[in-house]
């Protein structure tokens, strides 16, 4: 028999009381109806208290109408009233609001900034271009860049760093860096010569540990050694003997240490069109919002319209909300149009050659490093074919051409 | 007619093993010490209080009486009584 009341507090039902003459003789009429009646209870001559379900109260009333008695609903239990009862409390639905909401901004928050494999100095460092960016603890991720954005943005912005990985575990960024040179390991090399690296003439030498073995305005051939890694007294015999009579060498193993530098030169051929169409970003730029629902369903709410721009490059960034631990399929898009412009131009000969020249320079500036010095130039030869001015160029360069060579190199 | 009825059903509980309640449309009543009375095949309720339940069967009345009457489950053709019961009595019409 309690089959019937079991699942009765998800259905909901309530307490009546029927007053009238004999009342116990409507719940006759009631059951005959289908009506599920329980709990009776006789109050006094004219009360009867009962229980009834929630989707019978119609039953009950369309009953009552040819009825004399009369029905008081007491109390309600049970699920729906609950949930109604609930829905009428408007503190409780305020602060169940509030609640969800601030379980939300949290999941959103960053809370932890973790940083790995990298000096204190560094780690200062990289946590105060974080903060530059808009990362620090309790900022709302949602307004943040992807993780790769940081990354790219950290790379370029902490030159000391070689590698930084951006992770977001939740709510926590986790941060592994490589710094760039570990200067330790350089500060010890062991005996050594230094040895040309490419033919040139010396034009200027600093030695600070080592024997010089060539003078300014010497030619030397690559391999040949510059400042010798054995110092002392040398025995007369030519350097080839020497090494074949061992006991007899009683000079002291160093590493040489210093700057060569020579005058070396470089023959650069470089062509240059006289006609030339490439593209560019104007530096223009458009920022739209989407709001992000599932993979492929956007809805924009910030920028509308087309932009305008004849050619654009677009780049697309989504970041989704969090709850707790999961990520919702809701986010926000973020969309921006660089435009870009075309851009022709044309050259005199003369232009074009200057253009050449530049390039050339650039480009070997590149090749030997910052330290190096571009001294002269010369243009050995010169064409136009084919719409494009063809140059060979050629230059002359002060540049340290000393590099490390082992001393057990040779035993 | 139905005494016709009445004699066949008989026959049947005797030499076939049927239950008499179903055969012959009888109440069944099955109680448990005196607090439960569970009321099966009955024609209507026609008193109810703290009491006193007063029923109607097929051949009369069955009058119950006692204390702290409750009707725990009330089903057209079956009632669940409960409280504490003194007197279980049949009253032929």
């Amino acid at each position: 028999m309690k089959k019937h009341t079991q699942d009765i507090y998800f259905t909901g039902y309530v307490t009546v009381l029927i007053k009238g003459d004999r009342p116990e003789l409507f719940f006759n009429q009631l059951v005959q109806e289908k009506v599920l009646v329980w709990d009776i209870i006789k109050k006094d001559y004219q009360t009867c208290e009962a229980k009834i379900r929630k989707q019978d109260i119609s039953k009950l009333r369309m009953k009552r109408r040819r009825t004399g008695y009369k029905v008081q609903f007491r109390s309600k239990h049970g699920f729906p009233f609950l949930f109604t009862s609930i829905l009428r409390k408007k503190p409780l639905l305020l602060g169940i609001f509030i609640s969800i909401l601030s379980i939300f901004l949290l999941s959103n928050t960053v809370w932890k900034i973790d940083i790995k494999g990298v000096s204190p100095e560094l780690e200062h460092q990289i946590e105060t271009q974080l903060d530059e960016y808009g990362v620090r603890l309790g900022a709302f991720k949602l307004t943040l860049g992807a993780p790769v954005d940081i990354q790219q943005r950290l790379l370029q912005d902490i030159p000391e760093l070689l590698w930084i990985g951006v992770q977001e575990k939740g709510t926590t960024y986790a941060l592994e860096g490589v710094p760039k040179t570990i200067v330790k390991e350089k500060e010890q090399p062991g005996p050594r010569h230094l040895v040309a690296k490419k033919k040139g003439v010396i034009v200027d030498m600093f030695v600070s540990e080592g024997a010089p073995q060539v003078g300014i305005h010497d030619y030397v051939e690559p391999g040949d050694v510059l400042v010798s890694g054995l110092i002392g007294k040398e025995p007369p015999a030519a350097t080839e003997e020497e090494e074949t009579e061992k006991p007899e060498d009683t000079r002291k193993q160093v590493a040489a240490t210093g700057n060569v530098i020579a005058r070396t030169w470089y023959n650069v051929s470089v062509s240059v069109p006289l006609n030339e169409t490439y593209t560019v970003l104007s530096g223009n730029q458009e920022t739209k919002y989407a709001a992000q629902f599932g993979d492929n369903f956007r809805v924009p709410f910030w920028g509308f319209g087309d932009s305008g721009y004849q050619d654009a490059q677009e780049q697309t960034s989504t970041r989704y909300l969090r709850f707790l631990r999961w990520k919702l399929p809701l986010g926000v898009t973020k969309t921006t149009e660089y435009e870009r412009v075309s851009k022709q131009v044309k050259r005199t000969k003369e232009e074009a050659k200057a253009q050449a020249v530049k390039l050339a320079k650039q480009d070997l500036q590149l090749q030997i490093g910052k330290e190096s010095d571009i001294i002269s130039q010369k243009i050995l030869h010169e064409t136009v074919e084919n719409g494009k001015v063809k140059l060979i160029l050629y230059f002359q360069v002060n540049e340290d051409i000393a590099t490390s060579q082992p001393l057990s190199q040779g035993d | 007619m139905k005494k016709w009825q009445q004699r066949i059903g008989n026959w049947f509980t005797e030499h076939l093993d049927m239950p008499a309640d179903v055969v012959l449309e009888l109440p069944r009543i099955t109680t448990i010490g005196h607090f439960h009375a569970y009321i099966e095949n009955h024609r209507g309720l026609i008193l109810f209080s703290d009491n006193e339940l007063r029923l109607r069967l097929n051949t009369g009345f069955l009058l119950i009486t006692g204390e702290s009457f409750v009707l725990k489950v009330m089903l057209p053709e079956e009632i669940l009584l409960e409280g504490k019961m003194k007197e279980f009595k049949f009253i032929e019409s």
